[in-house]
């Protein structure tokens, strides 16, 4: 018996594990930041003498490539309504002034990562692993940073995304909000309103606008409403206006940051996507020379091209190749005049010379990001010996030629074979370079996806049929070679699918066909099993995922009072009870955080601001104290008639309010003591001294088989758990976690004696959501509570290696504590009214687990699955993603509480 | 399954039309008329909510005074028009504390949560008199009596919230609105099963099965 336990939860946990890992995989492709900075000395990328004294860089948001195609075909109507809006620049380009690309995007293509692509020349994938979340802010090393290190300023207009990426890089900056993708004129028409002034003003050396018209109409109305032609229009005036104001040493890049799909959205790899329109024009240019061979060119080949236009340090992490075209020196031919085949010699000199620079460049990036991280080691060797071929021949190239004084005469220039070679290897290392890091960052990796995928709904099914209860002796052997199997294939999952598919999945299906026969529908089904499923089916929209603190408090509410209605008696008791349990949920609600897709309509209570930095009436004052105090009252009442109590929790629980005192006392007189960081160390030493003492009394003070016992010791160490996260939260959201404690315990009364609830344990598992979410989180990534992370530490003392691990631990902690507690206070509720240890009371607490777990699991293959399915949405790395890590957090939080509170529960009986 | 079908020697005392199908009646022509005048009001003007205080005020007085009237002059019980004001009271009161416990804004838009309140006690109001549940109706376990037409009311306001969160950003997706509809179509649909029922009776392996009344819990006919 006490085995069997064991082995179902050792089973299904590590079947799940092996299905996140798959499917994590396949979905979350990591790359490391490196934040090491390209510098002029360093031997590597000094630079070549800059050719433009001014660069103009005008993006518009999803500009895809045929926007700018000019489509000269006789009949009108087969003509998209989208196309031949932007005349200036086909107007320019039979001038031979200009030259089209297609300007290839990396997915994911929504516009934060573009940016980044765009500016550091790396390929940005869902989580840079840098060292800091918290802030947008661009760590790496980037094109505009090392434009300011030389000296070279910087105008900037337009989407306010740059703003976050580069707050302190811009000598002057006019940015409009970008959030709003209805509003589709704002942001436009500031560009249009500072650009020509700006464009006047002698001191900037680039200047970047961008407008996010296009983008937002296609969002709002999609490429093919009259509305798209209406926007083109305007930015093509607004070409106009620059390209007349220009002189011969000004350039100008009119670029996408990526296409759209035909219903206007973009974040995914479809062609429409990827393929913006890139065009570039000067007035002093003739291309007549130089005939380009590309029609088409990467989004990272920006990076470096900017940095040989402009004389500066390629960025570090840089892996783009120089755009020859663009580099190719026609002030020479203004100046000199020379012959056609003349001026071709001293351009692919001059090519050579751009692409050693970025050969090195990106040498000495792999070289770093492969010391550290995991890079395919074949690929690495191959790339080596390339890269050792291209500077020999460079070399080679040296010795025959002279420097500077090639420029008049070319005999002296090394012979157009050599030079051809160093290009061609050239161009060759840095494609490979480029595509071998982009199938390791950018891609999704599908089968990696669905094997996963496949693994989870395997162990979901397995899970429901452990909890219809069919137990078959000869299936302990299955059981076995299940973890054994489950186990197995988790170490060789880097070898062949086939073998962990196999490995994992033939004794769930062994045990499912075995079980077959024992399962009894009615059993299986109550309305309320529901819950999880309708939840799961809900994180496919990203307004449900938006708004899901008020789905869950709904469903609580929901399933609170629709049972009453099916009730033939009810005793006053339960009236009562779900009066107070209703009550509580709903005061929970105070505490909702607001997230950044919500803004306009809900407003956060300033109940959640901790006392120190409310700066608000004395009356917010007194609500927030009277809050606190009804609050700490009610707790102290339920534990003194529900839950046997212990007196050292209330010595922990001085020790928080006197942190929280001085902490307000000291924002009141503006002081600083010693005392708010030796307070919560204090707070520590006694909380682990008494977590230890709680399970060495677990593990030898028991009276064996006494049930009240176990679940007094489970209470106090839940209580003890919970004022940790009680001080993490601080004194603003305190009440909410109590809250969450009183639904608890309330919880527990309501079903004491009640045996066949079926809304029971779905409802448990949405009051530990609510609890989550009245601890004052929401699923975003800029509501993870880094303000926990430093309680009780000094800043001073974040040197060593293991300085990370304690923040890490309190935010996770501060996060995920709901799940937690939980999953630890199953006992509390499924054995209420049991006194002594038998074979039922095990059979409720075993049922208990299996049901809350399978309430987190059918949310987590909801989340997975909404994940994979939206791999394409605008918002997959804003909603689903972060959903996605949230529900993953609290996996693992659930599975450590079931796990020890089983553990606890085997060694006491 | 036992019938609780009258049977044919009782059904021959009974009047030509039962109070209960003339609320039911009542009912359909209320709900198709509202769900008109709302379509009728939204084409002309955005705003399009028409569930305001007076709005929602009128339909329960009208309701009231219909109760009145067909209880007073059809049915043996007679009821005081005290009652029915303390019924109005008393509901609209305790659906408003629980459309608060469901989470509607404690202090933003009250008068709209009360406009709402006041409008599904005057739906539930009429098959609840014509029932003849009014006399006990304050009696705690009378809410075990649910009859179908106050569950499909209620199930229908449940459902109506679930479009409050979409992102569609419609004028008519702001609360009480899409929860007034739901409640209003549940309803006039329930109204609509009901007088339905003799036809849609299946005779099933000796049993009568009505739908969709026994499909919840047995109705208490009078």
């Amino acid at each position: 018996m006490k085995k069997r336990n064991l082995l179902v939860f050792s089973w299904l946990i590590l079947l799940y594990a092996n299905g996140v890992m798959y499917f994590l995989q396949g979905f979350l492709l990591t790359r490391r930041e490196i934040h090491l900075k390209s510098a002029a000395f360093d031997g590597v990328s000094c630079c070549l003498e800059s050719k433009y004294e001014k660069i103009i860089i005008l993006i518009i948001d999803a500009l895809r490539y045929d926007f700018l195609v000019y489509n000269n075909s006789t009949n009108k109507s087969s003509i998209p309504i989208y196309q031949n809006n932007l005349p200036v620049v086909e107007k320019l380009l039979k001038d031979n002034h200009g030259v089209l690309y297609q300007f290839v995007a990396d997915p994911p293509t929504s516009t934060m990562q573009r940016l980044k692509g765009i500016t550091t020349g790396s390929l940005p994938t869902f989580i840079d692993v840098g060292s800091n979340f918290a802030s947008d802010e661009l760590k790496e090393d980037n094109i505009l940073s090392q434009i300011t290190s030389s000296g070279l300023n910087i105008t900037f207009m337009g989407d306010d995304t740059w703003l976050q990426l580069f707050p302190r890089s811009f000598q002057r900056a006019f940015p409009f909000p970008s959030f709003d993708v209805w509003d589709i004129h704002t942001v436009d028409r500031g560009v249009e309103q500072h650009l020509m002034p700006e464009m006047m003003k002698p001191d900037w050396n680039l200047l970047i606008a961008h407008c996010l018209g296009v983008d937002h109409t296609g969002h709002r109305y999609g490429p093919e409403h009259p509305v798209m032609p209406l926007k083109l229009k305007e930015m093509n005036s607004l070409i106009e206006k620059i390209v007349s104001n220009m002189n011969p040493q000004t350039l100008l890049l009119v670029m996408g940051d990526h296409g759209m799909t035909r219903s206007g959205d973009h974040g995914g790899d479809s062609p429409d996507e990827v393929n913006a329109g890139f065009f570039a024009y000067s007035p002093g240019w003739n291309i007549k020379f130089n005939t380009s061979r590309t029609t088409s060119i990467n989004q990272v080949d920006l990076v470096p091209t900017l940095s040989v236009l402009l004389g500066i340090p390629i960025p570090y992490s840089n892996l783009g190749s120089v755009i020859l075209d663009l580099v190719f020196p026609e002030q020479l031919w203004r100046e000199t005049r020379p012959s056609e085949e003349h001026i071709m010699k001293i351009a692919q000199s001059y090519f050579s010379e751009a692409l050693y620079l970025n050969t090195k460049q990106i040498w000495r990036y792999l070289e770093t990001y492969s010391r550290d991280s995991s890079f395919p080691k074949k690929e690495f060797e191959h790339l080596s010996s390339q890269f050792d071929r291209a500077v020999h021949l460079f070399e080679r190239l040296q010795m025959k030629q002279c420097s500077n004084s090639c420029t008049s005469d070319s005999s002296c220039c090394a012979p157009d074979e050599k030079l051809e070679e160093f290009i061609q290897a050239a161009q060759i290392f840095l494609t490979e370079a480029k595509e071998i890091c982009r199938s390791m960052w950018a891609r999704f990796d599908l089968t990696s996806i669905s094997i996963g995928l496949t693994i989870f709904t395997c162990s979901l099914f397995l899970h429901a049929n452990f909890l219809i209860e069919s137990e078959l002796n000869w299936m302990k052997p299955v059981k076995y070679f299940g973890i054994i199997g489950a186990f197995l294939s988790i170490l060789v999952h880097s070898w062949s699918s086939v073998l962990t598919l196999g490995l994992s999945l033939t004794p769930v299906f062994v045990y499912l066909v075995g079980t077959m026969r024992k399962i009894r529908l009615q059993q299986l089904f109550k309305f309320a099993y529901l819950a999880p499923f309708v939840m799961a089916a809900s994180y496919t929209s990203n307004s449900f995922v938006v708004e899901e603190p008020y789905v869950v408090h709904y469903l609580a509410q929901s399933f609170i009072w629709i049972p009453m209605f099916f009730r033939r008696q009810t005793k006053n008791r339960q009236w009562i009870l779900r009066i107070a349990l209703s009550l509580t949920t709903r005061l929970g609600l105070a505490f909702f955080r607001c997230r950044e897709e919500q803004f306009p309509t809900c407003e956060a209570h300033s109940l959640h601001r901790s006392l120190n930095s409310l700066s608000g009436t004395n009356w917010i004052v007194f609500a927030r104290v009277s809050t606190a105090l009804v609050s700490c009252i009610a707790f102290y009442l339920l534990y003194k008639r529900y839950l046997p109590f212990d007196r050292k929790n209330l010595f922990i629980a001085m020790i928080i309010w006197c942190y929280w005192i001085l902490q307000s006392a000291c924002f009141l007189t503006d002081s600083d003591t010693i005392g708010l960081v030796y307070l919560p160390r204090l707070f520590y030493i006694v909380f682990i001294v008494t977590f230890c003492h709680d399970i060495y009394t677990f593990l030898f003070d028991n009276e064996l088989g006494k049930m009240s016992n176990y679940r007094k010791k489970i209470s106090n160490l839940v209580i003890l758990l919970s004022t940790l996260a009680i001080l993490l939260a601080g004194d603003g959201l305190a009440p909410g976690i109590i809250l969450a404690l009183a639904n608890l315990v309330l919880f527990s009364q309501l079903f004491t004696g009640e045996s066949n609830c079926g809304e029971m344990w779905p409802l448990y598992g949405l009051l530990s959501l609510h609890g989550f979410f009245a601890g004052g989180h929401h699923t975003s990534l800029a509501n993870i509570p880094w303000e926990t992370a430093f309680v009780g530490l000094s800043h001073s003392d974040s040197q060593s290696e293991w300085a990370n691990v304690l923040p890490v631990l309190f935010v996770s902690y501060s996060t995920a504590f709901s799940m937690l507690l939980h999953a630890m206070s199953v006992p509390i509720v499924s054995l209420s009214n049991v006194t002594r240890k038998n074979k039922d009371s095990q059979m409720l607490l075993v049922n208990g687990w299996l049901h809350f777990l399978f309430f987190h699991a059918v949310r987590l293959f909801g989340c997975m699955g909404a994940a994979a399915l939206h791999r394409r949405h605008l918002m997959v790395w804003k909603i689903f993603a972060p959903r996605l890590l949230y529900e993953l957090l609290f996996a693992v939080y659930t599975s450590l509480g079931i796990v020890a509170s089983l553990f606890l529960f085997q060694a006491t009986m | 399954m036992q019938s609780d079908w009258p049977s044919s020697k009782k059904r021959l005392s009974e009047p030509f039309i039962s109070n209960e199908s003339i609320a039911c009646i009542w009912n359909a022509f209320l709900c198709s008329s509202i769900m008109f005048w709302r379509r009728m009001r939204g084409a002309k003007d955005d705003e399009g909510n028409i569930f305001q205080f007076s709005f929602c005020f009128s339909i329960l007085l009208v309701n009231i005074i219909f109760c009145y009237v067909l209880s007073n002059f059809r049915h043996k019980e007679k009821l005081q028009v005290a009652l029915f004001l303390k019924y109005g009271f008393v509901t609209s009161t305790l659906v408003y504390i629980v459309s608060i416990l469901f989470g509607a804004p404690l202090l933003k838009d009250w008068d709209q949560t009360i406009s709402f309140s006041m409008l599904l006690s005057a739906l539930i109001l009429p098959s609840v008199a014509a029932c003849g549940k009014l006399g006990n109706f304050f009696n705690f376990s009378c809410l075990n009596l649910m009859g179908t037409n106050e569950l499909f009311t209620c199930f229908g306001a449940w459902l109506g919230a679930f479009v409050i969160p979409l992102d569609w950003d419609c004028s008519w997706q702001v609360w009480p609105e899409p929860v007034a509809v739901g409640a209003v179509l549940g309803c006039g649909l329930s109204s609509l099963l009901k007088l339905m029922r003799p036809a849609m009776t299946i005779t099933w392996a000796g049993y009568k099965m009505y739908w969709p009344t026994n499909f919840f819990v047995h109705e208490r006919h009078v």
